[in-house]
């Protein structure tokens, strides 16, 4: 006789998994969107949609042509059916009738999604400091707050716009940070993006606002590849967040998005992700496919901030960077990965020193549940200029249940003695002592893994700002709810 | 209010309790002494629910009801309360954010709503007031990097804020110097009421000398082998267990 | 170019068909090359470019240069261009050459030892035998001209047995490399223990393949000391096959002039209630190269396993490089796994303590490199091999010995 039956992991585990995905909605707009498949015409298709000027196109053409040389990696700790580039649709973009004023022109059903979503364009951000740009699908369709941002000089704009109005800036710095034949996303990017958000802040200035974009898959069969690019001149700070969903669909849908940062001498970036695709059901079927590439370039003095939670998506390839190109230059890296069902994710980061006094922090925190993988990987390269800099990580991972899998790659190398390296990771399970111990003060086995949970990604949970953080902690409990047994 | 009856445990196979009989009534409190092994931190265990040992047969009541047939965070609920010996540490979550989770969650299963943040307050300040802790610990991590002291008295202060009506002290004062032991003795005593019990496990008499028993018991090789009042524990300071062949 | 050269020599060659499988294997693959990941960072195509010859060729070995180049202990296994020269006395140790030695593998250059091994070896040591001391297993090499070696040994350990030894190379021909085999087969609670000792001359260049196949209850530990040589690249793999299995894995590396050395490690944790523990520990001068790469694979529902790792390196040179990677990949969640890594350099508020007391600046730097070492000392038996180990580190450090 058992003093108390143990709480059946099945059953517990059966509970998470009917736990719905709550953004998994559609929402019924008519949307212009052109045939599935990739070729030159689809490229000039976008380009020309976009009003593009021509060194963007080529821009565009060169970056296909490169693409179509390059293999689909998969040195990646990920399984996943290669997905048929030319049975996706490259373009789609919710039908307005007039290019919009004012947000209160948006369509109704839009607005209702965002509502859904819980993205007030409105007055509640404005309370919040937040200024919001929204892609849906491939395009952007609201940014908020333009104005005030302006009398700064800010430029908080789709990058679609600043590619009109701002061309010298966007092509002074695209596809600097991140050339076009980087990687095989990368190049598939740069060939075929559609919109995203750019962003410009002046020499001496402090944004005010938290500037955000929320990310929207909404149509069947199409893909999204959005484009990001954000600059900070010398001496100004930015404070970045973006936000995921998409619809529960079947099908896997393939987002490939590119993010630029550069940090011009003594600048600040903190950019911050709460990635939540949906990430197919409790079989395994369907969700996102989310292959990113994302990296930023710190000058002298500069610093640049990553910090993502990620506990969407089917696969996740996503490795946020810094070449810590400047001296006293600092990269920071936090992160939180959940994943639960069949979620693949194989995430990390890369720091590269090369200037010297330049110092990285990386933390890392993974969580695997279900039948999931989770790897962290990470290249930490100290390079033989990059004299007195510093490296610190941390990667943790919790496991809960026994049919899941979780991995640590991390990469390591330094070419000189006068830097520092220090890695610790530690694998480990929710100790069934601590789980007891909440119990013996009345809290119950669900809310003792949740606390437990967010104790051990608060190191990381912390740096979000206040308004992402609260969203967040509530992300990481619903996608764990009854993990453990 | 608890009544141990022929009460036998065992772990993988080992068995730690064999037969134990104790009977504790409203506001009494009693000591439970003996040596190593003899299976004093089993019986805590067993109390609180600990599923790593296992009851082959015996009962345990608690205001009449089947205790063993309860979850423990449902004995929590109503009442039981047990001062680990060796608290886990749980990084990342605060004391504060803790004992309001635990109070909340008693709370609920009753049915109430959640304390507020005004009475919360109010209450952290009069037993932090009592214990002589300083507030800033509350948002320390739970029992990370505590000292042996700061983790006992971070029980009794829990203790404090969940105020249970049956505790179970398990070697509360082991490693306590004479000062951590008076502020947790004089905590405990200002706990003690007619309407609740505790029950004190320890190795050594000088616990009794700042909480002083009703009853005392020896337990030995599974089984309570001797009962007394206060004066048995003299005793057994005196002559050491070796008295009891 | 040596592809070529081994397809001349197996013509003549008598090889069975296993061996025929195995040629074929290699030549479908070739020697690795920096795209293999395990390869990432070692390549071999300088060590290659040479122009090797495959056939040994006999020397005389004097008991005056077994003198000079044993460690001192009683009991040796001594070999002569991988062909054995003499064997201890010992009641229950046994070798015999065999003709189709079939060995697990862990790379092509495996596959190429088994197809082209003139020697191979199997060393049985029986059941409940007890070795108070360790044997010395001594490789003389010398040959007419640049030289590919293949050396390949089984090593079985009966159930019950403690088997300790320990094993030294000596060059004193020309260019040579040398690609090793030893398969380690360690039964039920039986303790095998070897340290290698890597000093070898500046024209050897080794490829050291070392696996260990361990039964239920048995404790393995191999220890690995890198003084010398200009190309060592060591394979060292665990596969704990039943349950409470240990297996312990030090390394010291302490390289100068343009020397590199490669650990890479395995341990694969099969079943539960097992143990392994890892630490590696080098110190880096001048312009020489380290590369590290620890796996650590724990199968599904090999639970309870405990796995720690770690890896502790010292950059004494600008002109030095240090890669490192220690990897988990755990599939079983009752476990506790953990790799730590650090790359720097002595610290200067210890060596200013020092220097305030009165240490020259050499003896300070020295005495905290050899505290920074002695982690891994400490886990030595033998006084033979701590006795060496103490000497090649004073010589490195450019201390006098006795101050260690």
């Amino acid at each position: 006789m058992k003093i108390e039956p143990k709480i059946s992991e099945d059953i517990l585990l059966d509970e998470v998994t009917s736990k719905e995905y709550e953004y998994g909605f559609t929402t019924n707009i008519e949307s212009e969107k052109i045939e599935k498949g990739l070729n030159e015409d689809v490229i000039k298709f976008i380009s020309k949609k976009k009003n593009e000027p021509d060194w963007m196109l080529d821009f565009r053409l060169e970056a296909f042509k490169v693409w179509k040389e390059m293999e689909e990696p998969d040195w990646a700790n990920i399984n996943y059916p290669k997905p048929d580039y030319q049975d996706i649709v490259y373009y789609c973009a919710p039908k307005q009738k007039n290019k919009l004023n004012s947000l209160d022109d948006l369509d109704p059903e839009m607005k209702r999604t965002f509502d859904r979503l819980g993205i007030s364009i409105d007055e509640q951000k404005r309370l919040a400091n937040v200024a919001v740009d929204i892609v849906m699908d491939s395009v952007s369709v609201a940014t908020s707050f333009k104005e005030k941002l302006a009398e700064l000089g800010i430029i908080f704009c789709p990058i679609s716009e600043a590619i009109q109005k701002y061309p010298e800036l966007v092509k002074k710095y695209i596809g600097t940070v991140i050339p076009v034949r980087d990687n095989f996303f990368s190049a598939l990017n740069s060939a075929v993006f559609s919109d995203g958000s750019f962003c410009y802040i002046p020499k001496g200035t402090v944004c005010p606002l938290e500037l955000s974009t929320y990310f929207r898959i909404n149509e069947a069969g199409t893909g999204q590849f959005e484009r990001t690019l954000v600059i900070a001149e010398e001496d100004s700070c930015v404070s970045y967040l973006e936000g995921c969903t998409a619809p529960m669909r079947n099908e896997n849908q393939l987002h490939a998005a590119v993010v630029e940062l550069v940090a011009l001498d003594s600048a600040e970036i903190k950019y911050s992700t709460v990635q939540n695709w949906y990430p197919g059901d409790k079989n395994g079927k369907g969700g996102v496919f989310n292959f990113v590439t994302k990296r930023g370039i710190c000058h002298d003095n500069a610093k640049i901030s990553w910090t993502q939670i990620e506990t969407g998506s089917a696969v996740t390839w996503k490795y946020p960077s810094c070449v810590l190109k400047g001296k006293n230059s600092i990269g920071e890296f936090f992160s939180v990965a959940v994943t639960n069902n069949f979620q693949q994710a194989d995430t990390g980061t890369k720091m590269v020193h090369l200037g010297e006094n330049s110092k990285s922090t990386i933390i890392a925190k993974g969580i695997c549940a279900g039948k999931s993988n989770g790897s962290y990987r990470g290249l930490v390269k100290i390079a033989k200029g990059a004299k007195n800099s510093r490296n610190f990580s941390q990667c943790d991972s919790l496991l809960m249940g026994d049919k899941c899998g979780s991995h640590t790659f991390p990469y390591i190398e330094v070419d000189n003695k006068s830097s520092q390296v220090e890695h610790e990771a530690t694998t480990s399970k929710i100790g069934e002592d601590q789980i007891f111990y909440c119990n013996q003060r009345g809290i119950g086995t669900e809310e003792a893994v949740a606390l437990i949970v967010n104790g051990y990604c608060k190191e990381v949970l912390n740096k979000l700002p206040m308004e992402f953080a609260v969203e967040a902690k509530k992300l990481l409990e619903i996608s764990l709810e009854g993990s453990v047994g | 209010m608890l009544e141990i009856k022929n009460l036998k445990a065992q772990i993988e196979d080992k068995t730690i309790l064999s037969g134990v009989n104790l009977k504790v009534n409203k506001g009494e409190v009693h000591a439970i002494m003996g040596p190593n092994g003899s299976g004093k931190s089993t019986l805590s265990s067993v109390i609180a629910g600990n599923e790593d040992y296992e009851v082959s047969s015996g009962s345990i009541k608690y205001e009449g009801e089947d205790l063993l047939e309860m979850a423990p965070e449902e004995r929590s609920h109503r009442g039981v309360f047990l001062s680990f010996q060796y608290p886990v540490e749980i990084p990342g979550l605060s004391v504060s954010n803790f004992i309001k989770t635990a109070i909340n969650e008693k709370r609920k299963a009753f049915g109430q709503e959640n304390i507020s943040a005004k009475e919360l307050l109010q209450l952290f300040k009069e037993k932090c007031e009592l214990l002589n802790i300083d507030k800033e610990y509350l948002s320390r991590s739970l029992n990370e990097g505590f000292s042996g002291g700061e983790k006992k008295r971070n029980e009794i202060f829990q203790m404090a804020m969940m105020e249970p009506k049956l505790s179970i002290l398990d070697e509360t004062d082991s490693g306590l110097d004479i000062d951590a032991l008076k502020i947790v003795a004089n905590g405990v005593n200002s706990l003690k009421s007619s309407s609740n019990s505790i029950i004190l496990i320890t190795h050594y008499q000088r616990l009794l000398n700042y909480i002083v028993p009703d009853f005392v018991h020896i337990l030995k090789d599974g089984k309570i082998v001797m009962s007394g009042d206060k004066s048995l524990a003299l005793k057994l300071e005196k002559e050491g267990y070796s008295f009891l062949n | 170019m040596l592809i070529e050269e081994i397809k001349k020599y197996v013509v003549d060659a008598d090889l069975t068909s296993t061996q025929k499988k195995s040629l074929d294997y290699f030549l479908e693959n070739g020697f690795p090359t920096t795209k293999d990941e395990d390869w990432k960072y070692t390549s071999l195509k300088k060590v290659l470019k040479r122009k090797y010859c495959l056939k040994s060729s006999d020397f005389e070995l004097n008991d005056e240069m077994i003198q000079q180049y044993s460690l001192g202990v009683k009991d040796k296994i001594i070999f002569k261009n991988g062909k054995i020269y003499s064997e201890p006395k010992i009641l229950g140790v046994s070798i015999k050459k065999m003709k189709d030695l079939v060995m697990p593998k862990n790379s092509a250059l495996c596959y190429l030892n088994e197809a082209i091994c003139e020697n191979s070896y199997e060393i049985v040591f029986d059941k409940n035998l007890n070795l108070d001391n360790p044997i010395e297993i001594l490789h003389f090499i010398n040959n007419y001209n640049d030289y590919f070696l293949q050396l390949r040994t089984k090593i079985t350990c009966g159930s019950g047995s403690n088997v300790k030894l320990v094993e030294r190379f000596c060059n004193i021909g020309n260019n040579t490399l040398i690609n090793s085999c030893m398969h380690a087969d360690v039964k039920r609670n039986s303790f095998f223990e070897i340290s290698k000792l890597q000093s070898y001359n500046d024209n050897t260049h080794t490829i050291d393949n070392t696996l260990v196949d361990q039964d239920r209850d048995s404790t393995a530990n191999v220890h690995t000391f890198s003084f010398d040589g200009s190309f060592i690249r060591n394979n060292l793999n665990f596969y704990q096959n039943n349950e409470n299995c240990t297996s312990n894995m030090n390394g010291i590396t302490i390289i100068d002039k343009s020397n590199f050395v490669d650990h890479h490690t395995f341990v694969d944790h099969k079943f539960q209630n097992c143990l392994s523990n890892e630490s590696y520990k080098g110190v880096y001068f001048d312009s020489t190269k380290g590369v590290f790469n620890g796996k650590i694979m724990v199968r599904p529902d090999a639970q309870k396993i405990n796995a720690f790792q770690s890896n502790n390196n010292l950059l004494f040179s600008d002109n030095a490089s240090i890669k490192t990677k220690p990897q988990l990949e755990i599939y079983a969640d009752d476990v506790k796994c953990s790799h730590g890594c650090t790359i720097g350099q002595i610290d200067k508020k210890s060596l200013f303590y020092m220097r305030s007391r009165g240490f020259s600046e050499k003896t300070a730097k020295g005495l905290l490199t050899f505290a920074f070492l002695i982690e891994v000392i400490e886990k030595l038996n033998a006084k033979e091999i701590v006795d060496y180990a103490k000497t090649e580190i004073a010589k490195k450090l450019s201390i006098e010995k006795d101050l260690l």
